[in-house]
This record gives structure tokens, sequence and C-alpha cells, in this order.
């Protein structure tokens, strides 16, 4: 049965994979219902997840928390995960997924290279979600899982990248970055926004400092 | 799958709020819930284990239907499959259907769901809480969405993060199976 199925489920897949990039290359937006026959209706359930509503929540969970710089996109792809992350391509839902270049301006917690690659599942596919894509040139704090690309085996830029605990909700805004340059230290009174707000995430309107970051990382001893 | 891939294509989420469950519009054949098929795809043991526990906890209510394992070239209704992904979710399920101007409902395309459960994260939770990720999602394979409130397990990813004892299907949440297959 399995051998059977080893073949059915990765050809199915390798269709879904190829329809996708093709919504992908179209646009999601000119693809939507509307049809003499009827409204089609995808279902990608909502997704069971942790979430977060304190910032040393989050450094409890993070291999890694940086203040860093989108620099761009470094690749595009699909994930299907892999086979108990030994390397081996998965054959699960395919979901597209965005890899970004950020310039690290400060690590809070962690030691990491000046540039990170950050992998973003891309919000078109779970539009329920707080997830958004990020921008270039925005400053963000981060806090991320590391992961290496047996996780993720499409993934051919790097051998290590970086993954938000919780979509937006381990995504910080920061408003005034200050001059600080790469791997520099950043004003402690930077404002800061989370990303990601509502039920069981932070308030709206919530606003931090950098001090805020550091004393929870301190605090939890992970700085 | 091809149909399944298809409708990859669109992008939309009408929920039906019909009372305090909520359901997303799609459903399997009436004809084919007695029973609703499932295959495991190179399926961890305990991810096995979860699902059938999920499955006859669901078997045992008043809902409609009910779940039956197929091993051999049998293209079942559910799709079960786990993977090690980067992202941070813990389970998924995914189906599409197109419902007709004047209906609530559409049938699934390939009469078929996939469900894929994440084992970077899930390895991490106990056999309870694997149980109650696999109910949660089997809810969704029958048609139910989340709902905001109340201790159950459709009430969004609540039921294994919030601790708060959900570990069986609601009378409501089966008024709402029972809504989706009259």
């Amino acid at each position: 049965m399995a051998n059977h199925k080893k073949w059915i489920l990765p050809l199915g897949s390798a269709t879904v994979t190829a329809m996708l990039l093709s919504a992908i290359w179209f646009g999601w937006t000119m693809l939507t219902d509307g049809s003499s026959t009827g409204t089609v209706v995808r279902v990608n359930s909502p997704l069971v997840m942790k979430s977060y509503s304190s910032v040393s929540g989050l450094s409890d969970d993070a291999d890694v928390v940086v203040i860093g710089t989108v620099k761009g996109v470094a690749e595009r792809g699909i994930d299907q995960g892999s086979e108990d992350g030994k390397g081996a391509p998965g054959n699960g839902i395919p979901i597209p997924y965005t890899v970004y270049s950020v310039e690290v301006m400060e690590a809070l917690k962690g030691e990491v290279e000046e540039e990170i690659y950050v992998f973003r599942t891309d919000p078109e596919f779970f539009p329920d979600e707080a997830l958004t894509r990020l921008r270039d040139d925005e400053t963000v704090i981060l806090y991320l899982s590391e992961e290496t690309t047996k996780v993720a085996p499409t993934i051919t830029v790097t051998d290590i990248f970086y993954v938000p605990l919780a979509f937006d909700n381990a995504v910080f805004d920061l408003l005034s970055p200050g001059d600080a340059g790469p791997v520099g230290r950043v004003n402690d009174d930077a404002i800061v926004v989370p990303r990601g707000t509502g039920p069981e995430m932070f308030s709206s309107g919530t606003t931090f400092t950098i001090s805020d970051f550091r004393q929870a990382i301190e605090t939890d001893g992970g700085g | 799958m091809l149909s399944a891939a298809l409708t990859c294509l669109v992008l939309i989420l009408p929920i039906n709020s019909i009372s305090a469950y909520s359901v997303h519009g799609c459903r399997y054949a009436l004809d084919s819930i007695d029973p609703i098929s499932y295959r495991f795809f190179s399926v961890g043991s305990d991810y096995e284990t979860a699902f059938k526990d999920a499955e006859e906890i669901w078997d045992n209510t008043a809902a409609p239907g009910y779940f039956e394992e197929h091993s051999i070239s049998f293209d079942p209704e559910v799709n079960v499959v786990d993977n090690y992904r980067a992202a941070n979710w813990a389970a998924l399920t995914t189906g599409s259907c197109t419902i007709t101007a004047g209906s609530s409902f559409g049938y699934y395309n390939g009469n078929e769901v996939e469900m894929d459960f994440n084992t970077r994260i899930m390895n991490g939770l106990s056999a309870t809480d694997k149980k109650l990720v696999a109910m949660h999602e089997i809810g969704h394979a029958y048609g139910l969405w989340h709902v905001s409130t109340g201790c159950r397990p459709m009430r969004n990813n609540l039921n294994v993060y919030n601790s708060c004892g959900s570990t069986m299907p609601t009378a409501d949440e089966i008024t709402g199976v029972g809504a989706i297959y009259p």
C-alpha cells in the first residue's frame, strides 16, 4: 500500500504544484469565483498554531531574535514538507512560500550572520490567518526558529534559514529605527508595534520600545 | 486530485454561520458518508493512532456517517499524510467544491479532502493533544468551520493551546454535522 501510494501522491502533488505555480504566475486575485456554474469554494482550514500575547512568551520559544531590514525576495517556491526532516521531499499539501533576505541590525537573542534568510508562507493560501508579506526596506523585529533545508528541500539559496514562530504574531514593525548601522545597537527608545493583533495575540494599538524587548530577553536569560 | 488542483486557482472562503456552529459549505456526496473512507499515506504510527482514536470518538456520536480505513488501491474521501514542515502550524485540512446559485452546499471536488499533520510541531504534543488536533481536523473534513467561543473541538486553535480540556464533540457540533448531512 505504501509503495503504491508513494507513486500516486507525488504525481498528484506535482500536478497541484504546477497549478499553484500557474496561479502565482497569473495572480491570485484574477482567479476568484463568479463563474456561471457557481461559486468555487476552496477550504483551507484555519491552522492549529500556538499564539502569543506576551513578548516574554515569544522570547522563551525563539532560537533567535533579530532587528533587521528586509532587503528583498531571495527565492520563491512550493513547500510540501519533507519526510521527517531527513531531506527527502514530502508528499504534503503544496503551499507557496517566499524566502526573504534580511540584513541584521542587531541580534537581541542568539548569534546570526549579518544577512539571514527568512521563510514566510505566502498569505494568499491562508486568507483567514494573521499573515502578511515582508516588504522591501522595512525594519522589523523577528522571533525566529532556526531551520535547515532538510526541512524544506526546495530551498536552494541557503542551508540555514529562519522561520517566524507564529506568522505575523512573531513580527514587529520598528517605527523609528534610528541610525544604527548593520550589527549595531538600536536605540532603546525606538517605537515598536506588533504586526499580528487579535484574539490570543497582542491587542490592537499596543506599542513597545526596544528596551521592552531587551528586558524580556534578559529576564528569560536568553540574551 | 486534478479537480482539486484546478480549484487551487481560486481564492474564496465564504463562511456560513448557521447556529453556534459554523460550516464552510463543502461536503461529501450524501451516499458516501456511510462510510467516509480514509487512507494513511506513509503516516507515522502515533499519527495513525491519533486519527483512529479521534475517528472513533466522532463515530460514537450521533453525527451522521462514520469513518472507515481503506488501505489498498482505494481512492478515499480523506487522504491523511504527515510531513516535517518549515512553518509552525500543526495541522491543515484542504478541499474544494462548487456551490451553485441557490444552494448552501457543494460536493467536494473528487469527493475528497487532504489532511496534513506537521510532525515538527506535533511531535512535541502529547498523545492526547495529537488526538485533539485530529478530532479538530476531522471536524473540518466533515464540513465544520471554526467557532470563536466555548471550549470545544472546533474552537479556533485553542483546543490544544489553551488547555481547556475539550475532549469530545459538543451537541452543537454534532447538530452542525447533522445540518450538513440531513
